[in-house]
């Protein structure tokens, strides 16, 4: 009988992720990010990081702004809705962060490959633009032509790309690391899946009775799991369908302290490294505008947050 | 339709001094406390009590001095110790406690919910003194029976999980709401309050029409209080806070110290966030949850 | 423009109009936000009834309740008939399943080649944007593709500072020789006029211009030579005064338009 579970507390798994690691992040637009797992991230100060992201907007611009990285390989970073990651913007603008461009399927594919276990993938996109021509840090590793045998099609073939860690925030878990989310999966599942190491954190912790019950919504079993964080409301500011809404007014917080590396400073020491935990950023949100974001269980997202005043 | 959506205050306001009130929940569990301190804080007088199985709820209530009169089987702690505000004013005189089985309480308030004056009951102990019990001989084969006098109280207050803003209130699904009281105490009074821990569409009504038990036109008013309930429970959304019962228990034997307990927790807040701000973050998010939450000290 | 009076049309309002008339019955397009969706939805409520919606999230054939900040938006996904990831949904790109997508621009040359990675140098630039997206891909896999942009001249230019998404490249026969799949752009829709492509060249051409638009203004705004301008510019067709209302309806709060 098993009697080992793989729940650990933030502060002993992010210590797993060390300076200078290869990393992936869950999120797409405002929701499925795992930022409370990357402000204690920031807390351990944790740097030099390279990061393979799709649109992982939240995750890279707040790593952006904390210093910590070194080399993107991306698809699009941007807050939709509010604009341009202002913070990952002005670091590769200084020159602090080397960027290798992609698209979305591009980039994804790297992943798909690296979680099928196959060394590249031919796709049929990114040719003949500069995607194709600029070479950053990938050189020759980037793209290589290739006609097909069997059809003579022109193919482009990306190489696997295998993260040391992924970094996921889902819905639900069990204590074991059955992994469940509702709603859109983005690059979750490939992210996780060409990683070495895969953490998770969740929403709410449940018994494997309940994901056994439902396991059409496992997302990772837990085979594919390395450890699982309980952390209410982790992705907030941004939010996560059925559970919370985005929160807007944290959000123009945020967005507006991305406007100087010097008031970002600001927001860290206020919300970040001036928290000790997570349980303090929360109190710091304030409990009223956390319970104001509740998902309305019919539409799974706040009707408050969208202009439908009840009172 | 009209939106029976108001803040606490104004839900709390129509209540009088004299009035009669039912109180949800039973032992450790929906008590609507988020209402009973707005009533502390509007300081109500004089208010004659019903309730099944009361406990913090009502004792805060007497310890307050909001309170003349109780029917309710038991105000008591975990361990069916008698609640010490309660202890104390009875034994001074202060208030009457009416106490007497919950199975006959049941039974008055059923009456109450369908406007019946009275109904009667197989003979048992009867308790003397008790304005809403008398004897009865029936008309068909002249048995003696006992007659219960029907809940009919001015205002109920309950706490539920959802209602949409008209009023419409319901359950989460899975539980069995025949049993539940609660919903014979709500229809029992002339005006309804009804806290829930969200307000929901009415898409999300409509989509789960099973689980509603209370329709819109039987609510006067429905207020969002999440963790209304505390420091009870609210079935599966949170469990009881044992540590601040636990606390209450151990305070609530001096009266100073309650007195002081009611300043800070009642009187000192200015809403029910700022109380549940000082019960703190961290205890709230592991009351509902299943694991202790990361960070969690 | 920016008031919507009855029955004067706006310009946002004409955009939604022109791109809502490029859906054919039937098709699977992937689009954005804003005004590619509403027009999308006009297609959908009108002419184009069995248009299926794809958004690169993993959200498929969505039916909003409210209107969606994002393509990952949670209305988006309440309502729709599956949900699923971004490599599905782009997978349906490469394979042709979806056949029609939209794109926005902040540069675009004159073979419909758009920029939105860079401005200056890209390894040390001047402003970092946010970066293809599925904008690469839309542009090289979809059959048939449509940008939708504001007409101004910082937009409209000569040269690109970076070439994030496949036009016709260099023109003629640039798409064939890189392997793309799609088609190449076949409209660009602005708030002045309709814009095609000229098919010996691929250099964009006049198709139309918006009632009360002058050539002089769109001239101005446009920092590159058109291929061909007709003699006699045609006006863009106007939407019925119901169809107009039906766009109106689909954003009653002005969030994306005339806002």
């Amino acid at each position: 009988m098993k009697t080992d579970t793989k729940l650990y507390s933030l502060k002993d798994a992010v210590r797993e992720v060390k300076s200078g690691s290869h990393i992936t992040l869950g999120g797409f637009a405002h929701s499925l990010a795992p930022l409370a797992f990357v402000r204690e991230m920031i807390r351990q100060d944790i740097s030099d990081l390279e990061v393979t992201a799709m649109g992982e907007a939240w995750a890279v611009d707040m790593l952006s702004g904390a210093k910590a990285l070194k080399k993107v390989r991306m698809s699009n970073f941007m807050f939709e809705g509010w604009g341009r990651c202002r913070n990952f913007s002005r670091a590769v603008e200084e020159g602090e962060i080397e960027v290798e461009d992609y698209s979305h399927f591009g980039i994804t594919n790297r992943m798909f490959a690296g979680s099928m276990g196959i060394p590249f993938i031919p796709v049929k996109t990114m040719s003949g633009s500069d995607i194709y021509h600029e070479r950053s840090f990938e050189k020759n590793n980037k793209f290589v032509d290739y006609t097909c045998p069997f059809t003579e099609e022109k193919v482009l073939l990306v190489p696997k790309v295998e993260p040391d860690v992924a970094i996921i925030h889902a819905s639900r878990a069990d204590v074991n690391g059955n992994v469940q989310l509702y709603g859109i999966s983005s690059t979750l599942e490939v992210a996780a899946k060409s990683a070495k190491k895969v953490i998770v954190t969740v929403e709410e912790i449940v018994e494997e009775e309940i994901i056994r019950k439902q396991p059409e919504l496992t997302i990772l079993p837990s085979f594919l799991v390395d450890a699982v964080i309980h952390l209410p409301y982790g992705a907030h500011p941004a939010g996560m369908y059925k559970y919370y809404d985005y929160d807007s007014d944290h959000i123009n917080l945020y967005i507006e302290s991305t406007r100087t590396n010097e008031k970002f400073k600001e927001y860290m020491e206020e919300y970040i490294k001036g928290t000790e935990n997570e349980i303090e950023y929360l109190e710091k949100i304030g409990l009223k505008q956390l319970l104001s974001l509740k998902a309305d269980p019919y539409y799974g997202y706040s009707l408050h947050n969208r202009g439908e005043v009840l009172q | 339709m009209k939106t029976k959506n108001f803040l606490l205050k104004e839900a709390v306001f129509p209540i009088k001094n004299g009035g009669s009130i039912a109180i949800g929940g039973t032992a450790l569990r929906r008590h609507p406390m988020a209402a009973l301190h707005e009533i502390i804080r509007q300081k109500k007088r004089d208010l004659v009590l019903f309730g099944t199985i009361n406990a913090v709820d009502i004792d805060l209530l007497i310890a307050a001095g909001c309170v003349k009169e109780i029917y309710s089987s038991a105000v008591q702690f975990d361990n069916e110790i008698s609640a010490y505000a309660l202890e104390k004013a009875f034994s001074e005189g202060n208030i009457i406690f009416n106490q007497q089985p919950k199975k006959i309480i049941t039974e008055q308030f059923r009456a109450g919910a369908s406007s019946i004056d009275f109904i009667p009951l197989r003979k048992s102990e009867i308790m003397e003194g008790n304005k809403y019990i008398q004897k009865l001989v029936s008309p068909f084969n002249g048995e003696e029976y006992i007659a219960l006098k029907s809940f009919q109280p001015d205002v109920a207050i309950i706490h539920a999980h959802k209602a949409d803003q008209y009023g419409n209130v319901q359950f989460d699904a899975n539980r069995s709401l025949e049993d539940d009281i609660d919903i014979f105490i709500a229809e029992s009074a002339k005006h309804t309050i009804v806290t829930v821990e969200q307000i929901v569409s009415e898409a999300a009504i409509e989509d789960d029409p099973a689980n509603t038990v209370l329709p819109a036109s039987l609510v006067d008013a429905v207020v969002e209080i999440p963790y209304g309930a505390h420091p009870f429970s609210c079935d599966e959304r949170y469990e009881k806070d044992s540590s601040h019962l636990e606390y209450y228990k151990k305070i609530s034997k001096e009266p100073a110290e309650l007195n002081k307990y009611i300043q800070d927790y009642i009187l000192g807040s200015s809403s029910w966030y700022d109380y549940l701000n000082k019960i703190g973050m961290a205890r709230l998010l592991s009351l509902s949850s299943r694991q202790e939450v990361s960070g969690n000290a | 423009m920016k008031q919507s009076v009855n029955n004067v049309i706006t310009a946002d309002e004409m955009m939604v109009f022109a791109a809502s008339q490029l859906f054919k019955d039937g098709d699977v397009a992937l689009v954005g936000t804003g005004l590619p969706m509403i027009a999308a939805y006009a297609a959908k409520q009108t002419h184009a009834p069995n248009a299926v919606l794809v958004f690169e999230s993993g959200i498929m054939d969505a039916k909003a309740s409210h209107m969606a900040s994002g393509v990952g938006d949670f209305p988006l996904v309440h309502g729709a008939v599956k949900t699923s990831s971004l490599f599905d949904s782009l997978s349906l790109l490469q394979k042709g399943t979806i056949n029609l997508g939209f794109l926005g621009a902040a540069e675009i040359d004159a073979y419909g080649n758009i920029n939105s990675t860079v401005i200056g140098d890209y390894q040390t630039p001047k402003v970092r944007l946010p970066g293809s997206g599925g904008a690469n891909d839309i542009a090289s896999m979809a059959e048939r593709t449509v940008i939708l942009v504001k007409h101004q001249k910082r937009k409209f230019v000569e040269k690109l500072n970076y070439l994030t998404t496949p036009g016709y490249i260099d023109g003629a026969g640039s798409r064939e020789k890189y392997g793309l799949p799609g088609q190449g752009p076949e409209k660009v829709i602005t708030d002045l006029g309709v814009f095609y492509f000229d098919a010996a060249t691929k250099r964009m051409s006049i198709e139309s211009l918006h009632p009360q638009v002058s050539l002089e203004k769109v001239i101005e705004e446009t920092g590159f030579e058109f291929q061909h301008i007709p003699e006699e510019i045609p006006v863009t067709e106007m939407p019925k005064p119901e169809l107009l209302q039906t766009i109106r309806d689909l954003d009653p709060d002005k969030i994306y338009i005339n806002k």
